[in-house]
């Protein structure tokens, strides 16, 4: 039966961002876990790559791996084509430290960064870090 | 010109219509920029997939080439009788990791290389060049695993890809056009009533003035 097409896009809408976590967990706690996984929205489950989050914990401070959500949102958002965003200080403090940015005396709550770095993040980080579309 | 939608020409449709045009074009936006990262993520794999697979054909090569000097050194039926004695390797637990919706494996298998001792078979009867064609496949083995691993995402990204590429077009050559002509069309017909009217208000004033006069 043929749909309605507001039917469609409210579906396809609500379908966008379904790979989302459910709930983050912090780092420590995942490098602890035996099989390091996380809910997401449509239920299913997301397995992180253990060498990754070896990686992650190579980057930060000991305190800091409690305080380290994950996985890393990058936001696409429809009002800054061509642009992504990072929020929260040691998300960005990872992405900086990927991109060899990373300055000790600048905290940033979060960073704006052009859609052609993506790959760079997503090939060191490709469990850790997820994408969030969201309408602008 | 794009076909029009079966509603009636009605001011209130033409405020319904308009609002559906707006979340349709917000839809096919956000639509356009997860079809943007889909294939921003295919082809950072697929250059993972790409440099995986040449490395795996080198391999190959090599492990035949240690395989052919094994049989020469101790014969193809003892080669036969030592790969039976040979023990099962690490077995692979697939996982799933979810990209943009896509559920792709993930495995993470430790080295499948091996020592002489945990390949099974006796190490007296053979000769080095078979613990060297053994080594050589079990290296295969892992990139094997990998590839497979980064094929399979990348087939699954690439069917996501084009789904999501038909629901842009449906909705940039379709269902947006389709509703931008309904509203042309609505549009145009409540001036058409409103000329109308005002010819028919325009007429009954001639009317009621030449009855007074």
């Amino acid at each position: 039966m043929p749909r309605e097409p507001d039917e469609v896009i409210n579906k396809e809408l609500s379908r966008i961002n379904l790979h989302l976590p459910r709930q983050k967990k912090s780092l420590a706690r995942l490098l602890e876990e035996e099989n390091p996984s996380i809910k997401l929205r449509d239920g299913s489950e997301h397995h992180f790559k253990k060498s990754e989050l070896e990686f992650l914990a190579s980057l930060l401070e000991e305190e800091e791996k409690e305080r380290l959500y994950l996985p890393i949102i990058l936001e696409i958002t429809t009002t800054w084509h061509g642009y992504f965003k990072v929020r929260g200080t040691l998300a960005v403090k990872v992405v900086e430290k990927i991109l060899g940015t990373y300055d000790i005396l600048e905290e940033k709550k979060e960073l704006t960064l052009p859609r052609y770095l993506l790959p760079k993040i997503r090939r060191m980080l490709p469990t850790t870090t997820t994408y969030a579309f969201i309408m602008g | 010109m794009a076909e029009i939608l079966n509603v009636k020409p009605t001011r209130m449709e033409l405020l319904k219509l308009k609002k559906r045009i707006k979340l349709a074009s917000k839809g096919h936006k956000l639509l356009k920029e997860k079809q943007d990262a889909l294939i921003m993520e295919f082809f950072t794999i697929y250059d993972e997939a790409l440099s995986l697979r040449r490395e795996l054909n080198q391999k190959m090569v090599e492990a035949f080439d240690t395989l052919r000097m094994a049989e020469i050194d101790v014969g193809v039926s003892r080669i036969k009788e030592i790969a039976l004695g040979v023990s099962p390797n690490k077995e692979v637990e697939i996982r799933r990791r979810n990209i943009m919706g896509v559920p792709v494996p993930l495995i993470e298998a430790e080295s499948f290389k091996r020592s002489i001792e945990d390949r099974g078979y006796s190490f007296v009867s053979t000769s080095p060049s078979v613990d060297t064609a053994a080594q050589k496949f079990e290296e295969v083995l892992e990139l094997a695993i990998r590839l497979a691993e980064v094929e399979e995402t990348l087939k699954r990204l690439a069917r996501e890809i084009e789904k999501t590429k038909r629901r842009v077009n449906a909705l940039e050559y379709i269902i947006i056009p389709r509703m931008e002509a309904t509203v042309k069309f609505i549009e145009q017909r409540l001036d058409e009533m409103e000329r109308e009217n005002f010819f028919r208000l325009k007429r009954i004033k001639a009317i009621l003035e030449a009855k007074s006069a």
